[in-house]
């Protein structure tokens, strides 16, 4: 097994066509072609970070602003979670709880694994980080299901002085959060775990 | 592949440049510690606030507001070390902050309902929150408050002059108005009894700028409710307004213009009405005021203090202090007697000086001596009604010797006397019980057996047949009206007129007689010659004394004889007529005219129907000719009366020389005096002097 680099080819991210290694613009699309991007993993990590910095207000702030006829009451997500479970909704608290806390922290733990691994030119469970790697890509869109129900029920639940939901301030943070860990991900070159294969590497 | 290489090895380099896009958590960092440290250096100070309770406060949620802006939030409540307050601490703004100064108030805002309305309305919604209270200057920085129980009269930059009233009995309850003339000017606040038990006071406020009306003549009364009162001017039912009869209000009014400006907490005393309130001010106000002390050996309750102090009717001073006593080497028992400090103004009774210490003196001076004139303080009903005392100063002539004590401490003893009280219960127990005793009931027993009887008399047979027996009466009545007709009618009695007319011709006939008779008296001219012969005796008798011995023979004779005897008999004729009249008929008679004249009137009555009238009407007429004629003869009457006269006068002065005896001349005044009245035996004198005209001389 070898990769398109060792072979002397690059292939176009846009468009999938393999052109040899010298080329520098994809005669196809017009894409600006490189066998690694060596800029990754700063990219990563400039993303990682200001996700991070947003995701620290997005659970300090109140997400949900509710204002009804006698009380005001916000919550943050935790806060909001624990109480949806006092409430009795378990499952409904463990699905708040999955899509803004847990996916989100992994998505955070992930990359950083995945960069680290890079870095340090690890060989191990290639096809694993792999995986990962895509999982990641595809969950990270599902985190903004957070950010859609606060748009929806602040859009719905405005009855004037009778009840009316705002977005808090965590809303805007977390949203944030999510974006800059999609854009984290984006900036991933998965092209990069290949490159320390131990047998490529034995037989180089 | 040493291509590929120095295209790697070529690319590294550019590896390491630092990618644009570290701006982005540069950025988000920044923006981070900036708003942290905005959020931080924004923060304003934290204040703890100590409330005895924190119903309705939550922390991060409820609100300090200031003139109801919010200026700070509760962050967090939690107990005092002791677990006897709440301790709630309020993040306040950075902007407001210098101004909670020392001098800020903090208390919670509650819904409340009262009567004089709703207020935190909205609170029951939004939930409670702190207001808060400051003035707008900065003063020393404090960040330990004690909570208010209640919110504060003057708020919110409120002006105006706070005091305290206070009432022996009780105050209105708290948010009350003050009002003036009607308007509300100021509020009191909750009451609460004064530390020494004695008095209920409250904080009340009025506000700027009516609180210019308030000064040291200031007094205050309630206008709560209605008040009622029964006085000598009569029953009066009184209230300010509908408002304040529901809500209850207290008004004030200065009398007088002699007030100062008061000092903040000065206390005024809430008196029950305004004329209370006038009179406190005409007792407070005047300047002054001696002081004397009474003790009265009876401890009657009903006095006061402020209880009235009367001298002649008139109210000189009130009571000001109340103490029982006793003092058994000073009384000599062990009673307790009431002693009374009575304040009396001399001015009230005229007195007047420039000096106060010289009117004080004076008046001092004239109470000694009114003392020593008899002059006594009494307890006396203050009111009929009420029982209520107050102290007269009277004087009691009965009094024993006694002086005003100058030497008791702290004033003068006024001497005193019994008290003139009636006890009003006994009084009313008393009339209650002589109105219990009357015997209503037996005059109400006495009233219906009457009435029974009465009732019983009415309906008896008896009672019911009278009107018939005065039926009767009146018809027996009218049988005898109708035989007296009748018997009128009668044939006899229609001949009476004719018997009349006959009578009147006989009397016609009779007058005309006499009438004759008097010419032939006339015609013989016997008069003059006897006239002449009695003046004969009298010129024979002075000239011959023989011939009137003779003469006096012959009048002795005459007296013995025809005198006497004629004397004798119009004597016996005057005795015989006196008999005549004494006759039992004779007096009857008038009895029988009068019954003749009821029966002619009634007759008349009858009879003026028939001819009798007209046959009547010509008797009566020859009745009138008859008396013509009698009147025609008695014309020449008086002539012969005065002829008899002149000689009856020519034969009393001859006589007058025989006036030997009495007897004879008496009887012969008498006589004629009987001969000139009896007009009715006329004809019988005048037939016998026709028939012997001679026989007087001759006595033959």
């Amino acid at each position: 097994m070898s990769t398109a680099r060792e072979n002397g080819l690059v292939t176009c991210r846009s468009c999938a066509r393999v052109w040899p290694i010298q080329s520098s613009i994809c005669d196809r699309c017009g894409a600006p072609l490189s066998s690694r991007d060596a800029q990754s993993l700063q990219r990563v990590w400039a993303w990682w970070l200001a996700g991070l910095i947003a995701y620290i207000p997005a659970n300090l702030y109140p997400m949900l602003i509710t204002e009804t006829l006698t009380s005001t009451s916000d919550s943050t997500i935790i806060g909001g979670a624990i109480e949806i479970a006092q409430n009795g909704d378990i499952t409904i608290a463990a699905i708040v709880l999955i899509a803004s806390v847990v996916i989100p922290i992994s998505k955070f733990l992930a990359i950083a694994y995945l960069c680290i691994s890079v870095q340090r030119r690890s060989n191990r469970t290639v096809l694993g980080r792999m995986r990962l790697f895509e999982v990641i890509e595809f969950i990270g869109r599902w985190s903004m299901i957070d950010i859609f129900v606060v748009a929806i029920l602040s859009a719905l639940v405005q009855l004037s002085v009778i009840a009316t939901i705002r977005p808090g301030p965590a809303a805007l943070a977390f949203a944030l959060s999510v974006i800059f860990t999609m854009l984290s991900a984006k900036a991933f070159d998965s092209r990069l775990i290949w490159d320390h294969l131990p047998g490529r590497a034995a037989k180089a | 592949m040493s291509n590929i290489d120095d295209l790697h090895v070529e690319r590294a380099p550019r590896g390491w440049r630092v990618s644009g896009v570290w701006l982005v958590p540069l950025l988000a960092l920044a923006i981070a510690v900036g708003v942290a440290w905005q959020n931080y250096a924004n923060r304003g100070p934290l204040i703890e606030v100590a409330f005895p309770s924190a119903t309705g406060v939550r922390s991060g949620e409820t609100e300090l507001r200031y003139r109801d802006i919010a200026v700070g939030q509760v962050e967090d409540i939690r107990f005092s070390d002791a677990l006897d307050e709440v301790i709630v601490s309020i993040r306040l703004d950075q902007g407001i902050a210098p101004f909670v100064d020392d001098a800020a108030r903090f208390w919670v805002v509650r819904p409340e309902v009262t009567t004089q309305g709703v207020s935190g309305l909205d609170t029951v919604l939004s939930g409670v929150y702190i207001e808060g209270d400051w003035d707008g200057t900065v003063g020393n920085v404090a960040t330990r408050f004690v909570g208010l129980d209640a919110a504060p009269l003057l708020t919110g930059g409120q002006t105006g002059t706070s005091f305290v009233l206070t009432s022996d009995t009780s105050l209105p309850p708290a948010a009350t108005p003050i009002l003036y003339r009607g308007v509300q000017v100021g509020e009191v606040g909750e009451p609460r009894v004064a530390a020494d038990g004695q008095t209920v006071q409250a904080e009340a406020v009025v506000f700027a700028p009516h609180d210019q009306r308030i000064s040291t003549a200031t007094r205050f009364w309630d206008v709560s409710g209605v008040s009622f009162s029964l006085g000598a001017a009569g029953a009066s039912v009184d209230f300010s307004s509908l408002a304040s009869l529901l809500a209850g209000g207290v008004a004030f009014d200065t009398f007088g213009s002699g007030g100062s400006a008061i000092t903040p907490g000065r206390e005024f005393q809430l008196l029950p009405d305004e004329s209370t309130a006038r009179q406190s001010f005409l007792i407070e106000s005047e300047t002054g005021g001696v002081e004397f002390l009474a003790v009265f050996d009876e401890n009657l309750p009903g006095l006061t203090i402020g209880s009235a102090v009367q001298l002649g009717g008139v109210q000189v001073g009130e009571v000001t202090s109340i103490a029982g006593i006793t003092d058994e080497a000073r009384f000599g028992d062990g009673r307790v007697r009431l002693s009374a400090t009575l304040r009396m103004v001399p001015s009230r009774i005229g007195f007047t000086a420039s000096d106060d210490q010289d009117i004080d003196a004076a008046f001092l001076d004239f109470i000694e001596r009114r003392v020593g004139e008899g002059l006594r303080a009494r307890l006396a009903n203050a009111s009929i009604l009420t029982p209520g005392l107050r102290v007269e100063l009277v004087d009691d002539p009965g009094a024993g010797d006694a002086s005003l004590d100058r030497t008791t401490d702290p004033f003068p003893q006024i001497p005193t006397i019994a008290p003139n009280v009636t006890d009003v219960t006994t009084t009313v127990q008393d009339l209650l019980q002589r109105v219990e005793a009357l015997p209503v009931e037996d005059v109400l027993r006495s009233a219906v057996t009457f009435l029974d009887a009465a009732s019983t008399l009415v309906a008896s047979a008896d009672t019911q047949a009278i009107p018939a027996d005065v039926s009767a009466t009146l018809d027996e009545l009218r049988g005898t009206v109708a035989s007296v007709r009748a018997l009128v009618e009668a044939d006899q009695i229609a001949a009476i007129p004719d018997t009349i007319a006959s009578l009147s011709s006989s009397l016609s006939d009779t007058a005309s007689r006499i009438n004759a008779v008097v010419s032939d008296l006339q015609d013989a001219e016997l008069v003059s010659e006897l006239s002449r012969s009695i003046s004969a005796i009298g010129d024979t008798a002075e000239a011959l004394p023989g011939l009137a011995d003779q003469a006096s023979a012959v009048l002795n004779q005459a007296e013995q004889l025809s005198l006497q005897d004629l004397a004798d008999r119009a004597q016996s004729l005057l005795a015989s007529g006196e008999a005549l009249l004494e006759q039992d008929s004779l007096r009857a008679l008038p009895e029988e005219l009068n019954a003749t004249l009821a029966d002619l009137r009634a007759t008349l009555t009858a009879l003026r129907d028939g001819g009798l009238v007209d046959n009547a009407n010509a008797a009566l007429a020859s009745a009138r000719g008859a008396a013509e004629a009698v009147a025609e003869a008695s014309a020449s009457l008086p002539e012969l009366s005065a002829r008899l006269n002149a000689l009856a006068g020519q034969a009393g002065a001859a006589l007058d020389d025989y006036a030997g005896d009495g007897q004879v001349g008496r009887d012969l005044t008498a006589a004629l005096r009987q001969i000139e009245a009896a007009a009715t035996s006329l004809d019988r004198l005048a037939r016998q002097i026709a028939r012997n005209p001679n026989s007087i001389l001759t006595g033959r």
